[in-house]
């Protein structure tokens, strides 16, 4: 009863025995947000006559919180009911709602259901942050299509990593098939309506060694609303209960590169912000994921594929890394890329992307330890190289270190949980 | 408020309204930005989106709709531009917004495809696009309908059968292409625009944001009902026939949806169902609520195509409900000459086959000009020589057939049937003045008979007022307007008695008419009689009509109507009316200057006697104006001319009578007076031994006029009075005492 999450969507800390239980099977549910039902008009698979509906969101509400109903219960005098060597338990979803109305928890801050997994596991929010244009999509989708079909995160000792059940069916459609079974560039994501983008999570279920069983939780969420503080306030507070930052730069924004890139390139795919002040925004004592401690932060370069062709050089942490590898291993590659990640964009006068990341692993907590902390510096790039400009691709996509800045981060917080 | 449609361009944008190379509203109209319109916005936003299908390559159908919110209609394009410059994904929505009674869903719908509508912006375009966009003016997204090629014809109508039919509460998902879709659509705006009212649209949903209730879809929709643009197989032959009509584009959507908004709903079943009720009544179905359809002049339009149609709407037209009239004057006002003629022909066929005349006028007049004619021309036919076809006949439609039957020329008998059947009718007929009064004389003695006729008899009578000098009666007649007279209230009489008056003195009427007349107040009663046409002035009143003016005048004189009661005498030839005559002239002339004198005109009239009335007039008009006991003597010898036949007792007996009658009556003390002092040879025989009168009542009534009397006045009274014998005197004494004993107490 007293289990404590930290809801991925609001990222407001809540105790599950006072979240409300809501279903979220019914006909009109995909609409809620653009046309609330009232309470009479909802028909459940179940027939339950519902009588009351969450006041913000409009989800339906077929039991009480745990809590209240064990106050109730209590006060009749039932009070050894429900109670294991005198604590309460939380009692099942299906015990308190009808399992074909596919109950959830309601977060008692935000209002929306919460992930059916999160009586079992806590919520692991990693946060992947980008101006638009920078490739966020397309890392996520062969990162997590890594991790799910290759045993990507085995490096870290992360087991079991599946698709939760939510976010299967999405990904598949919209970040596998396309990409990896049809070859075609993914869409530019749109910045469509906020309670969408807080409530469309991307969902995996992993064990990790220190944190045990976990959900891992990922935003796919447009540059356009990550970019400007106003949308991004409303649209991602969940940000702010991150316990990891991926974020991802684009090196066309980097100007010493950019001589070197051709032009149709460089006009065809603009980035409408500024990366550098995302990121400043971001890890300043009082950004946008600050809650009052450390957190790893991945800055991973995008488009990696680019900066031989902008450059004429080959770069050592362009390399693919291994399929598969040692723990130990990993730690060592990537604190050794890392390095040159860095080294590369010192040499390339990124400062607007070093300057603000050198503050945050500055800070106290941050593990900064000769060069390498809290904050790892990546190269990747999801296509394995560019299309033309027609969005066609022209090679098979092969997707370069992708794995490496979600498992940096992972890395990194199963450590501190240690 | 807006009058004009607001606008809004969304799409990946190298420079717009909220910033660089990003998805943004590229352009935007002022109403959007700070109007009222902005309340629109939220929901906007929420559109300006577009999820392509999945796995189908390049191909981006068009997201063509509409949908209401907070009191607008918001209507959009989206589009899926181009995989190209690294912008996979991106599409163009452009936005509409107006008031929705501004921006119908027939509009946008019949905007499918319309140049207006924005694509983008155009890759290599040099000019840089404005960031603002005007509001736009409704004539300019207005596009002129214009009539579907066939093979667009098939799907619209597919399209529109599944919007009617779709249960209210449920959600379509249409299985066709979007571009497929829009052009049916298009259709439907242009045939039946009314379908669409209420719904929102979209030719293609990527994903389910909102709930539109038709959507376009190539595969079926989980909780949707799924139909195509083709008509099930098992259309019944109704439905058929209905959507065929539909086809032709005549209207019927629009008919239909009145009809169905008329009978209390809008919705697109109740719509679908008035159009087949309507295609149905054309092909001759019974329908029953006809007259509902029929308010409609489109409807009347559609159903009028067919002979079955046809009749049944002469039928309705028949039955003349004033909505049903009005649009069938429309509607024929309307319709192509053919049609409109056969319709007249099938109004006066059922005229002619009917037995019922009933509602040619009004349906004339619906008609109007030479179809009405036809009309009236039917029913004057059929109500000439039927009488129960005459009788269905309305007040209007008797007036104008009988206007009618004058004008051709028809004489009183020729015209009996119908003046037979439409004798109730005869006060409106008495109203129109081409029908000539002959007709309503004799339909006033048909309607003698007619137990619900007396008010018509007596509205008709006071609208032609010169109708009773051309009606005839027989002694059968008689019968039954005394009758009549005695059934009507007392306004009627008040108009028909004048005109009977004579007609009826003769009994066994005569004797029935004073309670007819008494009824009435004597005024009323008496200009009744004045104003009854005499016939021969030259003979003697009829006994019966001299009784009455007597009786009647002195029912005035009671209530000093003299001079009335002078022109009512006027008229009696009873003898002792003549005698009135001169007592009232007396009275009136000379009343005011001394009673005695009028008293002494009764005096000398006395001898040929008056009636008992008339004495008691006098009585009255005596003790009201004595002021000395030789204005009582001249009194009393008035009543005594006046009751020959009366002993001194009975005309004592008037005489306190009166006098305790008018409480006003000023000589009380002196009528006493000169009773105690009366020199009269049989005097003394009005008192009893003890002082008292003999008749025990005229007695009390002395005493009760004593008790008015101020004791001053007994007092000087009393000082000189030399009562007539000794009985008097201690009558007199009583009197005194029982005075004084009355002031005591």
């Amino acid at each position: 009863m007293t289990a404590v999450r930290r809801c991925p969507y609001c990222a407001e800390e809540i105790r599950l025995g006072d979240c409300p239980i809501v279903a979220t099977s019914f006909t009109g549910a995909e609409y809620l947000s653009s046309k609330p039902i009232r309470a009479a008009q909802i028909e459940l698979p179940s027939q339950t006559k519902v009588k009351e509906t969450l006041r913000k969101t409009g989800w339906p509400i077929v039991a009480e919180p745990p809590s209240v109903a064990a106050d109730k219960k209590k006060r009749k005098g039932w009070g050894a009911l429900g109670t294991i060597g005198g604590s309460a338990t939380l009692p099942s979803l299906f015990d308190e709602a009808a399992r074909e109305d596919l109950p959830a928890r309601a977060c008692p801050a935000c209002e929306l259901p919460l992930p059916q997994s999160i009586d079992e596991r806590p919520a692991l929010v990693i946060g992947v942050i980008g101006v638009n244009r920078v490739g966020k999509t397309h890392l996520l989708a062969s990162c997590l299509t890594q991790a799910s079909r290759q045993r990507g995160l085995s490096r870290i000792g992360c087991r079991d990593f599946a698709l939760d059940e939510s976010t299967a069916k999405r990904f598949r459609e919209e970040y596998y098939e396309p990409l990896f079974r049809q070859g075609e560039v993914l869409g530019l994501s749109q910045a469509s309506d906020v309670a969408e983008i807080r409530f469309r999570p991307l969902i995996f279920n992993a064990t990790l060694p220190n944190l045990g069983p976990v959900s891992l939780i990922l935003h796919d969420v447009a540059g356009e609303v990550m970019a400007d503080p106003r949308t991004r306030a409303a649209a991602a507070p969940y940000l702010r209960g991150a316990r990891g930052i991926i974020f991802v730069i684009d090196p066309r924004e980097i100007d010493a590169l950019r001589a070197g890139l051709p032009d149709w390139l460089l006009h065809s795919n603009a980035i409408g912000f500024d990366q550098g002040a995302l990121l400043s925004a971001c890890l300043r004592p009082d950004g946008i994921v600050d809650r009052g401690e450390i957190i790893p932060v991945a800055i991973a370069l995008g488009k990696a594929d680019l900066l031989p062709e902008a450059t004429g050089r080959q770069f050592p942490f362009l390399a693919p890394a291994p399929g598969q590898e040692e723990p130990a291993a990993f730690v060592q590659r990537i604190k050794q890329s890392s390095r040159q990640v860095a080294a590369f964009l010192e040499q390339y006068s990124a400062f607007d992307i070093l300057d603000p990341a050198s503050e945050y692993g500055r800070q106290p907590g941050s593990g900064a330890r000769d060069g390498d902390g809290k904050v790892t510096f990546h190269a990747f790039s999801a296509l394995g190289s560019a299309p033309d400009s027609k969005e066609n691709l022209l090679h098979e996509v092969r997707p370069l270190n992708c794995i490496d800045p979600l498992a940096a981060v992972l890395a990194q917080v199963q450590m501190s949980a240690r | 408020v807006t009058s004009s449609v607001e606008q809004l361009y969304y799409t990946w944008a190298p420079r717009g309204v909220e910033g660089i190379n990003q998805f943004q509203v590229a352009a935007i109209s002022p109403g959007l930005k700070a109007g009222p319109a902005m309340a629109a916005m939220p929901m906007v936003r929420r559109l300006c989106r577009y999820d392509r299908p999945r796995g189908q390559g390049a191909d981006t159908p068009v997201s063509f709709g509409w949908l209401e919110h907070e009191g607008y209609r918001i209507a959009f394009r989206r589009v899926g531009l181009p995989a190209e410059m690294g912008k996979r994904g991106n599409f163009a929505a452009h936005c509409l917004v107006a008031l929705t009674s501004d921006l119908s869903e027939a509009a946008i719908a019949a905007s499918f495809g319309a140049p207006f509508w924005w694509d983008g912006i155009k890759v290599g375009q040099e000019e840089e696009p404005s960031l603002d966009l005007p509001a736009i003016g409704f004539a300019e997204i207005t596009v002129e309908g214009h009539e579907p090629r066939a093979e667009e014809t098939q799907a619209g109508i597919a399209l529109a059968y599944h919007v009617f039919t779709k249960p209210p509460e449920a959600r379509l998902s249409i299985a066709a292409s979007a571009e497929d879709l829009g052009r049916a659509l298009r259709v439907v705006a242009w045939l039946a625009p009314e379908a669409l009212a209420g719904l929102s649209f979209s030719t293609y949903e990527g994903h389910p944001v909102f709930p539109f209730d038709l959507i376009g879809s190539e595969a079926p929709q989980p909780g949707l009902l799924s139909c195509s643009l083709v008509l099930p197989d098992d259309l019944d032959e109704g439905g058929l026939l209905t959507l065929d009509q539909l086809a032709k584009g005549d209207c019927l959507g629009r008919a239909a949806a009145r009809t169905a908004r008329a009978e209390g709903t809008s919705t697109a079943g109740a719509i679908w169902d008035a159009a087949k009720r309507i295609v149905g009544l054309g092909r001759g179905e019974a329908d029953t609520d006809v007259e509902d359809l029929l308010a409609d002049a489109g409807a009347i339009g559609i159903i009028c195509e067919t002979e079955q149609g046809r009749a049944a709407v002469a039928a309705a037209a028949q039955r003349g409900r004033p909505g049903v009239l009005a649009a069938i004057g429309a509607a024929a006002a309307a319709m192509k000459g053919g049609n409109a003629d056969a319709l007249t022909a099938a109004i006066a066929d059922r005229y002619r086959s009917s037995s019922q005349a009933f509602g040619c006028a009004a349906i004339a007049d619906a008609l109007g000009g030479s179809r009405g004619e036809v009309v009236l021309e039917a029913a004057l036919t059929l109500a000439l020589v039927e009488e129960k076809a005459a009788a269905t006949l309305s007040a209007e439609d008797a007036a104008r057939l009988l206007a009618r039957a004058s004008r051709r020329g028809a004489s009183v008998a020729e015209a009996e049937l119908l003046l037979r059947g439409a004798r109730v009718q005869i006060a409106a007929c008495a109203a129109e003045p081409e029908v000539p009064t002959p007709y309503l004389a004799r339909m006033f003695v048909l309607g003698l008979d007619d137990p619900f006729a007396p008010v018509g008899l007596v509205a008709a009578v006071r609208a032609r007022p010169g109708l009773l000098a051309e009606v005839r009666l027989d002694e059968t007649g008689k019968d039954r307007c005394f009758n009549l007279l005695r059934r009507l209230d007392p306004q009627g009489r008040q108009d028909l008695i004048p005109s009977f008056l004579y007609e009826l003195a003769d009994d066994p009427w005569g004797r029935g008419l004073w309670p007819l007349l008494s009824s009435l107040p004597p005024a009323v009663a008496a200009r009744c009689v004045l104003d009854a046409p005499r016939r021969d002035f030259a003979a003697a009143p009829p006994d019966s009509i001299s009784q009455i003016c007597d009786d009647l005048a002195t029912g005035l004189l009671s209530t000093d109507a003299t001079r009335l009661a002078l022109q009512i005498l006027g008229r009696s030839g009873s003898k002792e009316s003549d005698l009135a005559v001169r007592l009232v002239e007396g009275i009136g002339q000379r009343a005011d200057a001394n009673a005695a004198i009028a008293i002494e005109a009764v005096e000398r009239l006395g001898r040929w006697g008056l009636g008992g009335a008339v004495a008691e007039l006098a009585a009255e008009r005596a003790v009201a104006s004595v002021r000395a006991p030789t204005d009582v003597a001249a009194a009393w010898r008035a009543l005594e001319a006046l009751l020959p036949e009366a002993g001194e007792e009975e005309v004592l007996h008037r005489l306190l009578a009166a006098a305790v009658r008018d409480s006003q009556a000023a000589g009380a003390a002196e009528i006493l007076a000169w009773i105690a002092a009366r020199e009269a040879p049989s005097g003394s025989k009005l008192f009893t031994m003890r002082g008292s009168l003999r008749d025990a009542e005229s007695d009390a009534m002395a005493l009760e006029l004593v008790a008015r009397t101020p004791a001053f006045m007994l007092e000087q009274i009393d000082e000189s009075l030399e009562p007539s014998s000794r009985y008097a005197r201690k009558w007199w004494k009583h009197l005194v005492k029982a005075r004084e004993g009355r002031a005591r107490t």
